[in-house]
């Protein structure tokens, strides 16, 4: 099995799907929802995005169909369901850790202070 | 246009989409679709109609990939490659054959890199001269290996500039290694013996007015592509 490096840097659309199922399972149009949502709408996934990173990501071991709810609330029997496998969630924490390292480093030259202020007060 | 008419038009340009992705996630797009529809209204074109253009020919593209075998991947691979030269220089096109190398060699070598044959590109060799030898087709391109060589060699006094000098030499010099290594190679992993052949050879290709290297070089890929892909490593003295 691959190792969590390995798959760094993820794709964007694979991230966003990755962060999106962090607090739990979802079906595709509540992943497309929070994606819109947790990029203030700047990343907009059609259903063909969704479906073709969902593909590769059930491949990779990163992220699983469920077959039963754990909330009955969410139940709807016409959808497919799916959530973070142990391998999704280590990806997606090893590749927080990269962004967060590199705008680390990046917030500490003086020239990205001066495009965006905010970089320096981390 | 009612929503089941989008809805509708939506389904029939599902079908753009290679049988098994439709298969799998047909219903769920659909009905993702549907959802969007509710939401956004007639605006849900705008996302969905750009997201079309932009998915449907790369889930074609895996879904013919992963219906060849490796060795079937890269030959298609290098067709594509190859066709591209051939147009750009049958079309006058300059620096364009120098650049079409470039690209379809990196693509090449991604694609290698991707499915792990080029990670099997070192490992136990063979002897030279077996390695020359082992198949009708070798003894040339173990020659073409070695003219590689030589001409990276006569750049570095031929060419105008340092960066000529440095530049094409060097790439010169990485081709002919590449070459004779992928011979070497070859008697124990056929396929990635095989794949580094064949993308040493590509840079003869577009010296087609010298004719012999491209003969050679045309060769060389019916011999290799003819001996095939498959796992079980080619005899090391056969001919």
């Amino acid at each position: 099995m691959k190792e969590p490096e390995e798959f760094l840097p993820l794709p964007s659309a694979t991230l966003h799907i990755l962060l999106a199922l962090g607090p739990g399972e979802k079906h595709g149009y509540a992943i497309m929802r929070d994606v819109d949502a947790l990029s203030d709408g700047a990343v907009r996934m059609g259903p063909g995005t969704l479906y073709g990173s969902v593909k590769r990501m059930l491949a990779d071991g990163l992220i699983e169909e469920t077959s039963s709810r754990t909330d009955p609330e969410l139940d709807d029997q016409r959808r497919r369901y799916y959530r973070l496998t142990g391998l999704g969630s280590k990806v997606s924490a090893a590749e927080l850790a990269r962004l967060e390292a590199l705008v680390r480093r990046a917030g500490s030259a003086e020239w990205a202070q001066r495009l965006v202020p905010r970089l320096g007060e981390a | 246009m009612r929503p089941a008419r989008h809805q509708a038009a939506y389904r029939s340009l599902l079908w753009l989409y290679p049988r098994s992705f439709r298969r799998d996630f047909g219903a769920d797009m659909r009905q993702l679709f549907g959802d969007r529809l509710r939401d956004r209204g007639r605006l849900a074109w705008l996302e969905t109609a750009p997201d079309l253009v932009r998915t449907v020919p790369v889930q074609r593209l895996e879904a013919t990939m992963a219906s060849f075998s490796s060795g079937a991947r890269v030959l298609a691979l290098a067709v594509i490659v190859v066709g591209a030269v051939a147009v750009s220089v049958g079309f006058g096109a300059g620096a364009a054959p120098l650049l079409v190398i470039i690209a379809g060699v990196a693509g090449l070598v991604a694609l290698l890199a991707q499915r792990g044959i080029l990670r099997r590109a070192g490992g136990e060799r063979a002897p030279l001269w077996p390695a020359a030898t082992q198949a009708w087709w070798a003894p040339l391109a173990a020659i073409l290996g070695v003219a590689m060589l030589v001409f990276a060699v006569g750049t570095v006094f031929e060419a105008h500039n340092w960066g000529g000098r440095i530049f094409g030499s060097s790439v010169m010099a990485a081709f002919g290694a590449v070459m004779l290594l992928g011979l070497m190679r070859r008697p124990f992993d056929r396929a990635a013996g095989n794949a580094m052949i064949l993308l040493a050879s590509t840079p003869a290709f577009p010296f087609f007015w010298l004719v012999v290297p491209t003969v050679v070089a045309i060769v060389i890929w019916i011999g290799v592509l003819a001996s095939g892909f498959d796992e079980a490593p080619a005899p090391a003295t056969t001919t």
